[in-house]
């Protein structure tokens, strides 16, 4: 017993104020802080498992002067004073966000729970402080943070079977001003979407206020016939995109990995920072995109009320079906 | 070399400037032609009317987004396409012909499945990059910006 | 990257994909003829990479889409168009008000089907200028035609659609 009492104060005099087992990402809070505040300037590697093979890119980030810009095929470039712009292939800049767009508080990630962080290999040459997400038990998630300024350095996730999923890290890290902070581009097309109030909102628009799990919604934009609605547990963030029309297998790329949601099918994707999936159900089209690992974004959206339809007299039914079996296949 | 004017030949208070004018817009005036011009159009009301409206239309078509590609497109074309350069995709052909072949077994499956959805709605391919964009440039927001935004500089692509 | 600096297809497909098909797009008007003028340009592209001179790639890319549009609209006209009329140009008299904003903002929707308005030759004009952003003396050697040539085009085509869109 009083050895016990021994080793448990110990534990936190080593790691400070913070309790041995803390509810919630404050890591990740100091991660977004050194992010904002820092001037560094790296090289970023990613890389994201797609079915059997292991895909990577390199990317170089330089942040000054709260804002941060990312060098790959893409250029995207964030800052407090114009938002988000991204640049395709080297093209001009894009508007996708703006600042008075900010969405809802997030809920406080209490749904998972967050190691305390202790001393951890050197990454980019840095020493690190490393932090474990978990989730009823599973371990989701394992980040790496920089001792000194707080930065994220790594970050992997891992699926149910302990294999990593995706992972992103620095292979170089230059800490301190080396350069001119990125400057605010001077045309920008504007893609920026528009936010919508849930009373504004169309009789077909699926937009549940909370989704399965702890998902809770954040904000409501539209973009031309696409709605989008953004959610979040505190840790990932789950949007769910919508547009009328309906999908056929010819239209999704041959790759994805069929999934049903609900009555519907589907078909999921990875992308460098996560999940899609994409189905329609009632004369819509959804397109899911998150961080989340796959099978918690499959349980939210699989969470989504159908979407009201009109009902259809049986010779109707007939006729639907009958034209979708003379759809040309593939 | 053309013309100043594409008017009545000439340029003089009489002449209007015509095609100048988006010449004028563009920059593709010399420095001497371009004072001409503006000079000309600060007497003219003709003119100057028709510099805004050509300004207008400019503005409307430079302001055209860009159009993203149906889902996958390019993904396809390059899987149809015999490959020039064997070691970029030669090792993994027969993979991907096989996918062809469960690609279409699969789609015979889901047009049964898919059905029961509303074939009265046109199909539409959802402009999936822009969508991946949208979520991240939004997710950032108030989280950290290197786990939630730096993968937005890899271009979304779907296909082995 | 083959280091040479020379693209490989795969990249020009994968890099400059969106550019093109966003080209495409403008000139044809819609999403069917627009993926068959991508296609066409693609295979193009693969036979002419190996003559390609490293320099502006996507200048290279919208001029093999430009007239690979324009051989193709070319084609399936029944009758010819008199683009270039003798006539002097007409200018727009100026109403009364006019100084006070003209149209605000046109939505692209109604841009789109304003330029599909455009005849073939306008409407390239204006793309290669407007949308990819070309010099004059870039389109008229990419069209193979004069630069007054061009600034007629590109005039005349910004007319017509101002006019359509009021």
């Amino acid at each position: 017993m009083r050895s016990r009492v021994v080793t448990a104060a110990l534990v936190v005099a080593m790691v400070g104020v913070a309790p041995a087992l803390a509810a919630g990402p404050a890591p990740l809070e100091r991660a977004r802080e050194a992010a904002e505040h820092t001037a560094f300037e790296g090289v970023l590697h990613v890389r994201w498992r797609d079915g059997d093979v292991v895909r990577s890119e390199r990317l170089t980030v330089e942040a000054a002067a709260g804002a941060l810009v990312v060098h790959g095929r893409n250029r995207v470039m964030a800052g407090p004073a114009f938002g988000r712009l991204v640049s395709h292939g080297g093209g001009g800049w894009e508007e996708m966000w703006l600042p008075s767009l900010a969405p809802a508080h997030r809920p406080d990630g209490s749904k998972y729970v967050t190691t305390a962080p202790v001393d951890g290999p050197k990454v980019a040459g840095r020493a690190s402080r490393v932090v474990e997400v978990r989730h009823q038990g599973a371990l989701l998630e394992r980040i790496y943070l920089d001792a000194e300024t707080g930065l994220l350095l790594q970050r992997d996730q891992f699926d149910a079977q302990g294999a990593v999923v995706r992972t992103l890290a620095f292979e170089s890290l230059t800490i301190g001003h080396t350069g001119s902070p990125p400057a605010n581009p001077p045309s920008k097309a504007h893609h920026a979407p528009e936010a919508v109030a849930p009373e504004h909102l169309g009789r077909s628009a699926v937009a549940p206020g909370a989704l399965a799990d702890g998902y809770e919604r954040m904000g409501i934009y539209r973009d031309g016939p696409v709605l989008h609605v953004l959610y979040s547990d505190g840790v990932y963030d789950l949007s769910v995109f919508q547009q009328p029309g309906r999908l056929r297998r010819s239209d999704v790329p041959p790759s994805g990995e069929r999934v049903t949601v609900g009555r519907a099918t589907g078909w999921r994707y990875p992308w460098p920072g996560g999940q899609l999936v994409v189905w329609s159900s009632a004369g819509r089209v959804f397109t899911a995109v998150s961080d989340a690992p796959a099978d918690q974004v499959l349980t939210a959206v699989r969470s989504l009320p159908p979407a009201p339809t009109r009902e259809l007299s049986l010779l109707g039914k007939v006729r639907r079906a009958c034209q979708a079996l003379m759809e040309p296949l593939g | 070399m053309s013309g100043f004017g594409s008017g009545t030949g000439g340029f003089g208070a009489s002449a209007h400037l015509g095609d100048a004018l988006s010449a004028l817009l563009d920059g593709e005036l010399t420095p001497s032609q371009e004072a001409a011009a503006r000079a000309h159009v600060a007497g003219c009301p003709a003119c100057a009317h028709e510099l805004l409206a050509v300004t207008q239309a400019r503005s409307w078509v430079r302001a055209l987004p860009p159009v993203e590609p149906p889902f996958g497109l390019f993904e396809r074309m390059l899987l149809e396409r015999p490959q020039p350069v064997p070691g970029a995709f030669g090792a993994r052909r027969s993979v991907r012909r096989r996918a062809g072949l469960a690609a279409v077994g699969a789609a015979a499956a889901a047009v049964t499945v898919l059905g029961l959805g509303s074939p009265s709605q046109p199909p539409v391919s959802p402009a999936v990059p822009r969508m991946v964009e949208a979520h991240a440039t939004s997710a950032s927001v108030g989280a950290d910006l290197l786990s939630k935004l730096a993968p937005v500089g890899v271009p979304v692509s779907f296909g082995r | 990257m083959s280091g040479s600096g020379i693209p490989t297809w795969e990249e020009v497909a994968r890099d400059h994909g969106r550019f093109l098909y966003t080209v495409a797009y403008r000139l044809t008007g819609n999403s069917d003829d627009a993926q068959d003028l991508v296609q066409e340009v693609l295979l193009k592209v693969r036979k002419g990479l190996e003559t390609y001179q490293p320099g502006s790639l996507e200048g290279w890319l919208s001029r093999i889409t430009t007239n690979t549009f324009l051989d193709e609209a070319r084609r399936q006209r029944r009758r010819p168009v008199d683009l270039l009329p003798e006539e002097p140009d007409r200018v727009v008299p100026p109403s009364p008000g006019a100084d006070v904003a003209l149209a605000a903002d046109a939505l692209p929707d109604d841009v789109q089907a304003a330029l599909r308005s455009l005849p073939d030759e306008y409407r390239a004009a204006v793309v290669m200028c407007d949308v990819v952003g070309l010099s004059y003396q870039e389109i008229g050697e990419s069209l193979d035609v004069p630069v007054g040539t061009v600034r007629s085009r590109i005039h005349r085509g910004r007319a017509l659609l101002r006019k359509s869109l009021r």
